[in-house]
């Protein structure tokens, strides 16, 4: 135990790295080493029972799979669009809800609603909303004049009907992270600006915005990942389909996995780490630097 | 006055807004649930032609024997113990975490958020709770749930550290607190609103997870909530009035739960202002 | 605080929920003492079954067989999608329990069969069984199951309505079938009802139509299964895929997202004239559509130049028993007691059969409906052949898919067959199939 100033011996007995073990214990324990020892996998052909050691076989058959650029694509922009729609749609819904409306209530009751259904039910409820000729949504479009449209076959708009609902099922949760953010302020800050004579959005954008920087992190970290690794929604209103189109890196995984392809399956979950890691650590680091620590 | 009426035509653009984009899906979920099996399978917003809301809801929870009240049971029981042990090792993790801020911590952050990003892997993870002998126990399906749900959890609590200032820690050290009076009279309850957020999101988690029971608590008699809407709709059909029914009795509880909560992010949150 | 709180009203969700717990045993067990003496084994027999292999056909065999030998049965049933996954790892982890319900043909062989399945080669009650299944069930020589129903086959289903409406008959040549859709088409109604929203779907045609290759080619399937020949090598498999490709021109405008539900509603209502699908799909169709019965008929795929017509016939799953099973003697008397007549007539009369049983001297007489009883002039024409997945232990993930490519013209044909090769040699190789590697 290093001997450091009087200070700081004392802030290593409040905050005792044995207060961490519960956490870590478990964490590591039953997830890290796990997942980590399945890695090990990848480089073999698995039965789940016998193993036959392949070297880079399946890391070869995986890059040689027909959706994989397809798949990659299709992974990033997903990523992107909900993550962005998440982060932004969020914060506005906050705000309207910690502006002591009356209908507050109801709003966050409402915009909660989702989140309380399963993704299965909420993909597959909206997948017959949007069929081409029965869905309500085209039903009603129709009733307006304008035609159909194809919103889960049509190449260019499928995965981005998809990115919707996923947006529409997550802005609860969100939105809740936001508002906790925007109740942690102290009133103090904003009423002595409002006394200074700051117009609202002056308000908002010096006194709230910076100060709720944790929870946007959050949320962007937590939808960005999330959309990156989507599989659910994907499935349930898809399948990947028609064809390829909207094959994920993650249901190309499951394909494979699902026909019993287990050492090839675990090296696509290998290459998806890396994928996700290179795009999310940065991500990470650059927003945790910009958070203040008084 | 302009003021007043400009707030007043973004409250009902608000609430026609969410109107359609809200209420409408919740109205077909009931309206399905309320058909029979035929005019349920065409999944639109007809009016039923008979209202059979109480035979479905009857058919669901009779099917298999009433297996939907013992999976109710089962997952009422997995996904409380899940959620308090989550919420309490992770606020400790994070409260360690943020305010000691050196190599170890850091490492061990880039760990929790690789948790996000990584799958867990069935087989391996049944193997570990083998050699731990609590492999097909409740107590080994409760653990698995906090080890997948702590990476989340770890980073909302870490974030909202960061908002707690250091000052207030070393004021109560000075006044003498030691490490656990600290962190429950003081920390905790600053960390309301984040807790709340926590257990809700943990709950959802937990208790939608239909897989991970499948896996590490097999049996009949184990079956969770969610499973049941399997057993009315397969890869070659399904009796949407069943399913939609199922899904409104198993989303009672989590109402229930989220109405609780609601107040308690409310309430409890302005008083977590500071500065003393 | 907030912690109390959340377990104080926990509990009492809790305290509701228990009161309501009633009977927590999934048995039906009337275990009748006294009156079936010496068939009385007692004990219990757990089985654990996808939900979709299960109907009120399994359900009334369950109870017969509970009746009979006293035995306490507990039926695990599993979601669909996650039916194959979980019955591995299950397998994996030992936890299969004494019976499970599985895929026969070339799925078994990913179930790893010889680690984790009791071979039964040699059983007495193995003598009921139909040959062809037999050939389904067994793994590098040995035997694990028997069959969970009857069989299923595909082809076209029709709506007479029209026909007789139009004057149409049913075709003989694949030519001729184009043409009555085109009168259909004239006429208004869908030609060809298209349900790619189910991509699996899309699949039918396809394999409906191996009885011509099959009859060509018999010995393709080993061929192909000790990697010797591409499926390039089979003009025949070529020809079928033509066949997909040429849908599209009378497919329904939605065809792409449309499920198989639709597509039932689309046939019965007259909107579309031709329908291919199985029996199986028939026959949810029937329940939803009582009046599907009369209403729509079967015919086979026709073949190219009319000579000779078949259907092809999916094998049911089958029962195989878990090697480490803890009530070993109860689930071979289970398998017993599948193949006997007792248990196909139970099966029968609770769940209309949507083919033959692949169950020597069992005979449904004719209380089968009518495109049933099509399907079954068929079989015992001998003018059927299994589905290649059950000759051929090679079937790669993706067919479904790229059979949608094929039949939306994202691809053609040529590409097709090629594309599919390759896919499926990947299974072969992870099955370590001699010749794939």
């Amino acid at each position: 135990m290093k001997r450091k100033g009087k200070h700081k011996s004392i802030a290593q007995k409040i905050y005792s790295r044995k207060l961490m073990l519960p956490a870590a214990a478990i964490y590591v324990v039953i997830f890290v080493i796990p997942t980590f020892s399945s890695f090990f996998f990848s480089f073999t052909r698995w039965t789940l029972k016998d193993w036959e050691w392949i070297g880079l076989d399946n890391f070869i058959t995986f890059f040689q799979e027909p959706s994989l650029l397809i798949g990659l694509k299709n992974t990033i922009l997903y990523g992107a669009m909900t993550c962005g729609l998440k982060v932004v749609i969020a914060l506005l819904l906050a705000i309207l809800l910690t502006r002591g409306w009356k209908i507050e209530g109801y709003l966050r009751t409402v915009i909660f609603i989702p989140t309380i259904i399963s993704t299965i039910a909420i993909g597959l409820m909206f997948k017959s909303f949007m069929h081409p000729t029965n869905g309500i949504i085209n039903q009603a479009l129709d009733q307006l004049g304008i035609g159909s449209v194809f919103w889960l076959t049509d190449k260019r708009l499928a995965l981005l009907s998809v990115a919707l609902v996923d947006v529409w099922k997550g802005l609860g949760v969100a939105t809740l992270i936001y508002v906790a953010g925007i109740k942690g302020i102290d009133r103090t800050y904003t009423e002595a600006a409002e006394i200074d004579g700051a117009s609202g959005v002056q308000r908002f954008r010096y006194i709230t915005l910076p100060l709720i920087r944790p929870a946007m992190n959050s949320v962007l970290i937590l939808s960005l990942i999330g959309g990156l690794r989507n599989f659910d929604l994907i499935w349930v209103m898809t399948g990947g389909g028609p064809g390829f189109t909207t094959d994920l890196l993650t249901t190309v995984i499951y394909k494979q996995y699902a026909n019993g392809l287990y050492g090839l399956s675990t090296a696509g979950n290998v290459i998806l780490f890396l994928v996700v890691a290179l795009i999310a650590f940065p991500v990470y680091y650059y927003l945790t630097k910009k958070e203040e620590v008084y | 006055m302009n003021k007043r009426v400009k707030r007043l035509i973004f409250q009902v653009i608000a609430v026609l807004v969410t109107l359609v984009a809200y209420i409408v899906p919740f109205y077909f979920i009931i309206l399905t649930a309320c058909k029979n099996k035929k005019e349920a399978s065409w999944l639109n917003l007809s009016l039923p032609t008979e209202w059979k809301l109480f035979e479905n809801i009857k058919e669901v929870l009779t099917v298999n024997d009433g297996m939907i009240i013992r999976a109710f049971f089962n997952s009422l029981v997995l996904t409380v113990c899940s959620v308090l042990i989550i919420v309490v090792v992770t606020a400790l993790l994070a409260f360690v975490m943020q305010r000691r801020n050196d190599r170890s911590t850091r490492l061990f952050s880039l760990l929790i958020l690789a948790g996000l990003i990584v799958p867990s892997s069935v087989v391996p993870t049944y193997w570990v709770l083998d050699f731990l002998h609590i492999s097909k126990t409740i107590v080994g399906l409760i653990i698995v749930e906090v080890a997948l749900n702590i990476s989340f959890a770890t980073i909302l609590y870490r974030g909202f550290m960061g908002s707690i200032p250091q000052a207030i820690d070393e004021a109560a050290i000075i006044d003498g607190c030691g490490t656990g009076k600290l962190f429950m009279k003081i920390i905790l309850p600053l960390l309301k609103p984040v807790t709340a957020t926590v257990a809700v999101v943990s709950t959802l988690h937990v208790y939608n997870d239909f897989v991970n029971p499948l896996y590490y608590l097999p049996g009949a008699k184990n079956a969770t909530i969610q499973l049941s809407i399997y057993y009315f709709s397969g890869q070659y059909g399904s009796d949407w009035n069943l399913v939609f029914a199922d899904i409104l009795l198993i989303s009672i509880p989590v109402v229930v739960m989220y109405v609780v909560f609601n107040k308690q992010i409310v309430e409890g949150m302005v008083a977590g202002s500071v500065k003393g | 605080m907030k912690r109390r709180f959340y377990c104080a009203v926990m509990a009492g969700v809790m305290a509701a929920a228990m009161t309501g717990c009633g009977n927590t045993d999934s048995s039906k067990t009337t275990v009748a003492a006294g009156t079936e003496n010496a068939n009385v084994k007692g004990g219990e027999l757990s089985i654990l079954a996808p939900q979709n292999s299960v109907n009120d056909g399994t359900y009334a065999m369950v109870d017969a067989f509970e009746k009979k030998y006293g035995v306490k049965v507990s039926l695990e049933l599993l979601p669909d999608n996650e039916a194959e996954n979980l019955i591995r790892s299950r397998a994996a982890t030992g936890d299969l329990g004494d019976i499970v319900d599985f895929h026969s043909g070339s799925q078994l062989s990913t179930l790893s069969p010889g680690d984790n399945l009791m071979d039964i080669t040699g059983e007495g009650y193995l003598k009921n069984v139909d040959d062809t299944f037999l050939d389904c069930v067994t793994v590098d020589g040995k035997v694990y199951g028997t069959p969970v129903g009857p069989t299923y086959a595909g082809g076209v289903f029709y709506n007479k309505k029209i026909y007789e409406e139009l004057k149409l008959e049913v075709p003989k040549t694949w030519e001729e079938f184009l043409e009555n859709c085109s009168a259909c088409q004239n006429a208004g109604y869908t030609g060809i009802i298209g349900t790619y929203g189910d991509a699996w779907t899309s699949q039918l045609l396809l394999l409906s139509d191996f009885y011509y290759l099959n009859s060509s080619e018999p010995d393709f399937a080993e061929k192909y299964t000790a990697g010797e020949v591409t499926l390039e090598d089979a003009p025949e498999y070529l020809k079928s895929l033509e066949k997909l490709a040429a849908q599209k021109e009378y497919f329904n405008a939605d065809f792409l997202s449309s499920t198989n539900d639709d597509g039932c509603r689309m046939l019965v209502e007259g909107k579309g004239a031709h329908q291919i699908m199985r029996t199986r799909e028939y026959n949810s169709m029937v329940e939803s559509y009582p009046e599907a019965e009369e209403l729509i008929g079967f015919f086979a795929v026709p073949g190219e130049d009319g000579s000779d017509s078949g259907i092809t016939v999916w094998m049911p799953h089958g029962f195989y028993i878990a090697k480490n099973a803890k009530n070993l003697e109860n689930a071979k008397l289970w398998q017993e007691f599948t193949t006997t007549e007792e248990a196909a007539k139970a099966y029968a009369a609770a769940s209309s059969p949507m083919g033959p049983f692949m169950l020597k001297g069992v005979d449904l007489g004719n209380n089968v409906r009518p495109a049933i009883q099509e399907v079954m002039n068929y079989v015992e024409g001998r003018k059927s052949a299994p589905a290649m997945e059950f000759l051929c232990p090679v079937k790669g993930t993706n067919m479904a898919q790229i059979c949608v490519q094929i039949g939306s013209g994202e691809i053609s044909p040529e590409d097709g067959i090629k594309a599919l090769h390759e896919d499926n040699k990947k299974s072969a190789q992870q099955l370590g199939l001699e010749g794939w590697k």
